[in-house]
């Protein structure tokens, strides 16, 4: 048996050691590979779309490893007490401090999601998690200066993607108080349930230091797989989609808004950034409809339902959703009528 | 003998993860290296990816640690109530990971190519400055104002009492309204007022380019040099092509093609996603029924693709000094 493990272990050891020499070649040859003419024949498409996968993973895993880096903090060093005197007991009290939440951590839609997980586990009730996940990635200040210099000469605009963001975020919040209540809609493991009596700040040997470490780097492989395939996915839209194409057939309200809804869900662009790319849509969309891409985009894309898929029961996702959708388009119509017209 | 098994796997799914975590680190430190970094983020996001390159470091070397037998040990006495392990057969971990290290391998090996034509025709190309105006139509007397809604029933019906209705609400709201354009620019305008040459570079293009869209009137006649690939729209005259570059806000993601208008004699002979360094005088035009700068080539010559072949917003524009 003995010699049986060992053999294991070996097997396992060599493993590794060939996936370090593999990385190990790349990176003393990347100038080498990238010009070897085996490579470069590859099609033109094929070489954008891995462009720009990269791309994303590069500008959005630094985020992801602040989000899992405040997650294992909060894990190490939050207790569940603190959490419960911070929240105020008045359902609406707490869904509208919750959503200015994103005045104090200014953090977008990838970052967003494990520390409300982390947060929800640490027994913050559902409804409030779920107004820091639609609101904090659109009021916060980062958010409003990019879509400040990219609107100033419309600034109603960047006050109908603040507005709308608001009530749609309460709106949400309060909805799932009312259907889910205190519920249990995230996803534990078995372990996790018993540990849960158990959960106490560590009491000795493994320091706290090395615990967030720990914590971080599991939370990378959990978060991390998600992103990766999500950025993977919105490389292709961004690539092969014709844009142009979606200009032609946005003739009314209802589609166009529809339209730029659909084009935030699957180009996946963080909200940081998004107001330049609704901008460059130019004269062609309605204001209504930028702003639903302006909403719609940081509260739901292809990326964040897969980690909301991964983090909460299905049945809650799929409600979180629908009710997004249509609040955001209802109230995009809304302010075509009204304000925007 | 159940136990230990588990551990052993623990530890070896640590190793595996310390590993991909070097490799992250490599692959952004072999890009900064390369300077290829700019290809995919623009240089404001750059101090968000060395702070990553640390991270993966620091978390990579940990997990190395982690997977040792002590490290293993220790971690049984790890009370925080978090369970570690992950489930699931060996298979489905395999495809895990291998979702982890292909970027990393198609980092390392795969050319990157800037954004070219291709990507232009499907994002469509964004003509004069980059800010958001309502639809617009010009009146006769060369002014802007907003698109009355086109009602096509009601034209078909009765076209005359259609266009007499349209010219009266157009009289009656006076939207008559000049854009209302941030200081920055109007300042920026008077400063290149003064100048009868304009030359476009990398750093100033999206303010020059906004610039000379809004204030057209008044830079009609001046010599512009400027750079950028050649593409084609599909319903543009033979003689015309459009000198374009992709704006990056924070990575190619998000990158827009703005482009200008240009025409000469022998534009017809340039080939699409060449790069040209032209210059010329600035004139004006009507594309796609929008009023846009139109150079009139009189010197061109073919360069090399700039290393960073991306413009990004000045940090000015964005009122940040």
């Amino acid at each position: 048996m003995k010699v049986l493990l060992t053999n294991r272990s070996f097997r396992k050891e060599m493993v590794g050691v060939l996936l370090l020499t593999i990385f190990l070649i790349g990176f003393l040859n990347m100038d080498k590979l990238k010009s070897d003419p085996l490579f470069e024949k590859l099609p033109g498409a094929f070489i954008h779309v891995n462009t720009v996968f990269l791309s994303i993973l590069i500008e959005a895993v630094p985020f992801i490893l602040l989000g899992v880096f405040v997650s294992a903090l909060i894990q190490t060093f939050v207790s569940e007490k603190m959490i419960q005197r911070l929240i105020p007991r008045n359902p609406i009290a707490g869904v509208i401090a919750a959503s200015f939440s994103g005045l104090i951590f200014p953090i977008c839609e990838c970052a967003i999601i494990p520390v409300v997980r982390r947060l929800i586990k640490k027994g913050m009730p559902l409804h409030i998690g779920v107004v820091m996940l639609a609101a904090i990635p659109i009021l916060n200040p980062v958010v409003f200066l990019s879509t400040f210099y990219a609107f100033r000469t419309n600034m109603q605009i960047v006050y109908a993607r603040m507005g709308l963001a608001f009530a749609a975020a309460c709106l949400i919040g309060i909805l799932v108080y009312i259907i889910f209540r205190r519920s249990e809609q995230l996803k534990w493991t078995k372990e996790e349930l018993i540990g849960q009596v158990l959960v106490q700040p560590a009491q000795k040997k493994l320091s706290r230091w090395k615990q967030t470490f720990f914590h971080a780097a599991d939370e990378f492989f959990d978060t991390g797989k998600y992103l990766i395939l999500g950025a993977f996915i919105a490389s292709l839209f961004q690539v092969l989609m014709n844009r142009k194409d979606l200009l032609s057939i946005a003739t009314d309200d209802l589609t166009s808004i529809s339209i730029m809804m659909g084009l935030g869900y699957l180009l996946s662009i963080c909200s940081e950034a998004d107001a330049f790319i609704a901008a460059s849509f130019g004269s062609t969309f309605t204001a209504g409809s930028i702003v639903a891409f302006l909403v719609y985009g940081p509260m739901l894309d292809v990326k964040n339902t897969l980690m909301l898929l991964a983090y909460f029961k299905t049945k809650f996702v799929v409600f979180y959703m629908a009710i997004a959708t249509i609040l955001v388009l209802f109230g995009a119509l809304l302010l075509n009528q009204t304000v925007l017209h | 003998m159940i136990k230990l098994k588990e551990e052993q796997d623990w530890g070896f799914h640590t190793y595996i993860r310390g590993i991909i975590l070097i490799g992250f680190m490599l692959l952004l430190i072999g890009l900064i290296a390369n300077g290829k970094l700019g290809l995919f983020i623009a240089p404001k996001m750059k101090p968000f990816a060395y702070f990553a390159v640390v991270v993966f470091g620091v978390l990579g070397v940990t997990q190395f640690f982690r997977s040792t037998q002590k490290g293993q040990e220790e971690e049984l006495a790890c009370d925080c109530g978090v369970d570690h392990r992950p489930k699931g057969s060996s298979m489905k971990h395999f495809f895990v990971y291998l979702l982890f290290v292909i970027p990393i391998l198609t980092g390392f090996i795969s050319p990157e190519k800037s954004m070219d034509s291709s990507i232009a025709d499907k994002r469509g190309v964004k003509y004069g400055s980059g800010l958001y105006t309502k639809p617009t139509t010009e009146t006769a007397d060369g002014k802007t104002v907003p698109t009355p809604k086109v009602d096509v029933d009601e034209y078909l019906k009765d076209p005359e009492a259609y266009i007499e209705k349209i010219e009266e609400n157009i009289q009656e709201e006076n939207p008559i309204q000049y854009v209302d354009v941030n200081d920055y620019y109007k300042e920026f305008a008077s400063k290149l007022d003064n100048k009868d040459q304009i030359n476009v570079t990398s750093e100033n293009y999206l303010d020059v380019m906004s610039v000379v869209d809004i204030y057209l009137d008044r830079f009609l006649g001046k010599e512009m040099t400027t750079l950028g690939f050649v593409y084609r729209e599909e319903n543009m005259p033979e003689d015309q092509a459009v000198i374009a570059r992709f704006a990056m806000n924070c990575c190619s993601a998000d990158s827009a093609v703005y482009g200008t208008i240009v025409t000469g004699p022998d534009v017809k002979t340039w080939k699409k996603d060449t790069w040209y360094e032209i210059s010329g005088t600035i004139d004006k035009t009507t594309f796609n029924r929008q009023k846009l700068p139109l150079i009139i080539v009189n010197k061109y010559k073919k360069v090399k693709e700039p290393k960073d072949p991306y413009v990004y917003p000045s940090s000015e524009s964005l009122g940040i000094n």
